[in-house]
């Protein structure tokens, strides 16, 4: 089970409202490749691996990411705070306004509905463990584009703390199809599915 | 106590504080509630450090480091309960 603990994973403090940022950074709230999306897909992946250690890393790099999740909602957040009506026009907000007011909604930047189709359990540990590794590269790529469009150092900090445990998690999904590889038969991976075949 | 044992009482005092914590949330003046609750985040700590000392770690951060990382070796919470 969770318990919430009142923090942030790391600092977050912006001081000028920006609608226009908050527009597409909320692509990383419930968009295709966003923290809603990739925390959901590890924890329903953890029940079919079968290795303990692996799945502990699927439910420990899960945990983080809804640490992350709090974090993008607590930038779309300040970003929208105490915006005017004539910074909503400017910015060409009005579309989000008029639906959501200034409430964070998963939703990808391009104004489509978070969705699990975004996301795949294959209950098999190579398959998902390859998904997770393109995952994360997608995740990185997204804050990359943040970054080249982000001009406020207050946004931009936190979406480089951001950027930057992609790359760990990378890692660490690495090793885990290490992990997987070295119990499986050295001459074919793919001889069985060690989630279904053995009992 | 068996670590079955111990931890339905875990899930007894933990679904205690879980039902008065939504019940202060929107009653944060009852004096009873705030009693009760007193009383059972004691309970549960000791349950908790019980369990943790006897069984292993809780949750990651509480892992004691002594004994390896004993994390990732317990059965998960999904597993059939041996």
């Amino acid at each position: 089970m969770w318990t919430y603990e009142r923090r942030l994973e790391y600092p977050i403090n912006i001081k000028n409202p920006n609608p226009a940022l908050a527009k597409f950074i909320i692509s990383q709230y419930g968009g295709p490749d966003g923290e809603l999306g990739a925390s959901l897909r590890y924890m329903s992946q953890r029940t079919s691996m079968p290795y303990r250690q692996v799945a502990g890393i699927l439910n420990d790099v899960a945990t983080e990411e809804l640490n992350h999740l709090e974090m993008v909602q607590t930038i779309v957040h300040q970003l929208t705070r105490n915006m005017t009506i004539d910074q909503i026009k400017e910015a060409g907000f009005e579309t989000y306004f008029v639906d959501h007011t200034a409430g964070v909604y998963p939703q990808f930047a391009s104004g489509y509905p978070y969705s699990a189709a975004s996301l795949q359990v294959k209950g098999d540990p190579i398959a998902d463990m390859n998904e997770n590794l393109a995952a994360e590269q997608k995740a990185r790529v997204t804050y990359d584009n943040i970054l080249r469009m982000a001009d406020d150092p207050d946004v931009i900090d936190p979406i480089r703390f951001l950027r930057e445990r992609e790359i760990v998690h990378y890692q660490r999904f690495g090793e885990g199809l290490r992990y997987i590889q070295d119990n499986l038969n050295k001459k074919n991976f793919y001889a069985i599915n060690p989630a279904f075949d053995i009992r | 106590m068996t670590r079955q044992e111990l931890m339905h009482q875990i899930q007894q005092a933990g679904f205690a504080l879980v039902d008065l914590n939504l019940f202060l949330d929107s009653h944060p003046q009852n004096q009873m509630a705030l009693d009760y609750f007193r009383d059972v985040q004691k309970r549960y700590a000791e349950l908790r450090a019980q369990y943790e000392m006897q069984f292993g770690p809780l949750t990651a951060f509480d892992t004691n480091t002594e004994q390896g990382w004993t994390w990732t070796q317990a059965p998960w919470p999904w597993e059939l309960e041996a």
